[in-house]
This record gives structure tokens, sequence and C-alpha cells, in this order.
């Protein structure tokens, strides 16, 4: 989807950067289907690029980025919620998203890009 | 609980910030009463568009307010009812309270607190279901707390300006933490600490010169020329006014110009040169006149009345307090000060102004 990116290139380098992990927020935690997911960081990458330029918002694209995993998963929240009841009573992973609520979840998909899991070292180095 | 799957929407047709701009000056252009008829030509429910309706408009308040509230209001309206779906998430809600904050502070430059006051509601119960909301509350906390200057609650503003400043310097807001710090120093000048006003707007002048914000240095200097005015020194007054002057005009900000020209009349006036202060208050007046700001241009008219009796100029006096009256009284202004308005239009009736109760009236109008 990079291809159809336009407009603020700092927005759009913030964007690419952090579209693995809102599609990851999206597929894995709100089982949206990859075309949907799609669709809907299309629709994410339109907002964050004026969302960058609204009188007021004097920080950087790169600070905003927060707001951003925030509002992919308000759309994954709010597209979960639509498909509610087929989906809860297999679904663990998202039934735990949607109680936890897309504030914590960002956080939690934030933390993760804070402080990257290290490989696992050998056995013979533990 | 049962949901159907939820369908995204299709995009609407895409613009880039240029063409929404450019869309943006054309609709501006279209009579109010033909815009909401073509919406889908002008395409107004398109965010590019919008965006650049608020950026349009926040550049002209100072200049054109009285239109800014007009068209900030117009497209309100047009997103509010009947609920149209703009752009992605919450851009619905943050253009109503955008425009809101808009129409807001523009009511509020024209002296129609009720207003303002309505409109900033608005905005706040827009900007609350809004992404990065503590910022633009934080934008809102300003405008009501130059209302509040305005209403002469300066205990409130000095209690809160500094709190709100450090607010916004946090948010990375600088340009609101310097205009919250100069509520403050407008109410200590108020609150009659001009010492501490003095140095507060030194702070503005300096920072607003490093941070190379124009508009921020030309109402710095502004203010600075009236306190030393007030200080009873003329020199320093007139060399801030005249930076100000030149700041103010690249900037195109009429209301300040109007109150820099009314500053210079001060100035001119307290060091006896009663005609030319006329004169700029005149222009002070012309420039109130044109821009809309009746509260105002009412309180000029007094102010040159009081110098047209000092004067000798006995009827042309009597003409200002005509002019200024009605304004007065339609826009219910100054409450505090029926007693004296009674007065004057007592003497007015007589035909022998009160000169004491003209006084104390415009004294009202100072800020």
């Amino acid at each position: 989807m990079s291809s159809t990116f336009s407009g603020n290139k700092e927005a759009a380098s913030v964007f690419g950067r952090i579209l693995p992990l809102i599609d990851r927020a999206l597929v894995s935690n709100y089982r949206l289907p990859p075309k949907e997911a799609t669709q809907v960081e299309q629709r994410l990458y339109e907002w964050f690029e004026r969302f960058c330029r609204r009188p007021g918002s004097t920080r950087s694209p790169e600070s905003l980025r927060s707001e951003l995993l925030l509002m992919a998963c308000r759309a994954g929240h709010v597209y979960s919620l639509s498909r509610l009841e087929d989906l809860l009573a297999t679904d663990e992973r998202l039934k735990r998203s949607l109680s936890l609520g897309p504030e914590v979840i960002a956080i939690e998909i934030e933390n993760g890009l804070e402080k990257p899991k290290r490989p696992k070292p050998p056995e013979d180095e533990r | 609980m049962r949901g159907e799957v939820l369908r995204f929407p299709a995009a609407p047709e895409s613009l880039s910030p240029q063409e929404g701009r450019r869309a943006a000056e054309h609709a501006l252009e279209i009579p109010l009463s033909d815009r909401a008829a073509r919406a889908e030509e002008l395409r107004l429910e398109h965010a590019e568009v919008l965006l650049a309706v608020c950026e349009i408009l926040a550049r002209n308040i100072e200049a054109t307010p009285a239109s800014v509230a007009e068209e900030a209001d117009f497209f309100y309206r047009f997103i509010e009812t009947p609920v149209r779906r703009i752009g992605e998430f919450d851009e619905r809600e943050y253009y109503l309270g955008e425009l809101a904050l808009l129409a807001g502070g523009a009511n509020r430059i024209l002296f129609r607190r009720e207003e303002a006051r309505r409109w900033f509601d608005r905005a706040e119960s827009n900007f609350v279901r809004v992404a990065n909301a503590s910022v633009h509350f934080a934008r809102l906390a300003y405008q009501r707390l130059a209302l509040a200057t305005e209403e002469r609650r300066f205990d409130e503003v000095l209690e809160l300006a500094p709190v709100w400043s450090d607010n916004s310097r946090r948010l990375g807001l600088h340009e609101e933490a310097l205009k919250c710090r100069f509520l403050e120093a407008l109410s200590r000048r108020e609150s009659g600490d001009i010492e501490g006003a003095t140095d507060v707007f030194r702070d503005i002048h300096r920072e607003a010169r490093s941070g190379q914000s124009s508009k921020l240095l030309a109402s710095a200097a502004n203010n600075l020329a009236q306190l030393y005015r007030l200080r009873g020194e003329p020199q320093e007054a007139l060399d801030y006014a005249r930076q100000a002057l030149e700041l103010l005009q690249r900037a195109e900000s009429q209301v300040g110009l109007v109150k820099l020209r009314w500053c210079v009349g001060d100035i001119l006036r307290e060091q006896g040169k009663l005609r030319e202060a006329i004169e700029a208050y005149r222009e002070a007046l012309r420039d109130a006149e044109n821009v809309g700001m009746r509260g105002d241009a009412a309180a000029i008219h007094l102010v040159v009345a009081d110098s047209l009796l000092q004067i000798g100029q006995e009827a042309q006096a009597e003409w200002e307090v005509r002019a200024a009256l009605p304004i007065i009284e339609e826009e219910k202004m100054v409450p505090e000060g029926f007693a004296a308005l009674t007065l004057l239009r007592e003497s007015l009736r007589r035909r022998k102004l009160d000169r004491q109760a003209l006084r104390n009236l415009h004294g009202y109008f100072r800020e």
C-alpha cells in the first residue's frame, strides 16, 4: 500500500514505520481479514496525514505516533464489535482485546515497539 | 448482541492539500445564501477542503472577525445538520470543534460575549471526542481566559493563566503558552501592577523575537507602548508603538492596529497634542468600524468626545456621544457602567455633556 502514499513526507515515513504494528494489531488483535485491514490502513493514513496538519498540532508526526496507534486500535475495536457474536465464542485473544479496550491495547503495542524483544541467547550462554 | 459486518465506506475523491486549498478559496467566494445548494460541486464535505477553510479563517480572524464569525457559523451548521460523514474517524467532531472555536474567537473579538461563550461550549463538546484532545482543550482554555480578561475577572486569569501557560508549553504549544502569559500581563496591568505587567511583557517580547513569532512580537510591542505611556515614559512608548505599527501592518492585523492607534492617541493626548490625538483616535475609529469592532468603536467615540470637550468643541463632542450610545445600548455593554451611562444620556438630553460621566463610561472599556 505504500504506493498510494502522498502528501506530507514525514507523516508518510512515520506511518510506513508503524504500519507493520498497525497491521498486526488489526489482523491479530482484532481479527480483521487482510483485505479489510488494508482498507482500514489506507483510511488511517489519510486521517494521519491530515491529523498532522491540524491547527494547533505543532508536534512532529513522529511524536504523534501514539495517537495513530490508538486510532488504529479504535478502528479495529469498532470493526470487531460488529462481528462480536460469531467470533467471541471461539477467540480468546479477540475477547481479551475487546475487554481491555483500544487504549490499553495501543499502549501494549507501543511498549512492544519501544522495547523490542531480544533474540534468545544460545543455551550455553545462560 | 448481534452485529452486522461493518462495511467501511468507499473513500471520497482524493484531493491534495493544494487542491483542497484552491477548493476552499473558491467555496469562500460563493455567497453564503448559494453555498449549501452547491455543496457537492464545491466539495464542502471533503475533509481536505474543510481543513483549508479552517486555516484560511484562522489566518483572517484578526483582520475580518465579522466575516470569520459568519463563515465559521455556516460551516459548523452545514456539517452538524443533517449529520454528514466527514473524512475519517474523528474528523467530523474535529471540524465541528475547530469551527466552533473559530466562531467563538471571532465573536469574542466582536464583543459578543454570550455568543462567544456558547461557541466555546460547542467546541468543547466536540473536542472531547477527538484524538489528541488535550491540545485543543489548551487552545480553548486560552480563549476562555481571554474572555475572562475582557470581562475583567482578573483574579481568575491571574490564577489560571500561568497554569495553562505551563500546560501549553508541555504540550508543545509554545505560541499558546506565550499568549496565556500575555493575558497574565494584561490582568496585572489592569490590577494596577504596572511593574509586574511590564516585566512579563518584556519576557514575551524577548521570547517572541527569538521564536520569530511576529504576531506576538507586535502585540507585545503594542502593550509595552501602552505600559510605558502609563509609566510616564512617552519616548519609550512611542518607540515601541513605531515597532508595533510596522509589524501589525505587515501582519495585516486590523484588530491590533485599532488598539495601537488608540494607544498612540492616548500618548499624544497626554503630551497635550490634542488635535493630533483626535486624528489618531479617528483613524482607530475608522479601522474599528471597518473590522466590525462595535464595542471598540463606541469606546473610541467617547474618548474622541472627551478630547473634543477639552478643546472646547462641545457641539462636535455631542455628536460623538450620540454615535456611541446606541451601540452601547444595543450590545448591552458595560452593565457595570450603567450609572455613568444614565448620567451621560441625561446630560445629552439637557445638551450639556457631563464630562465626569463621559470619563467614567469610557473608563469601563479600557483593558
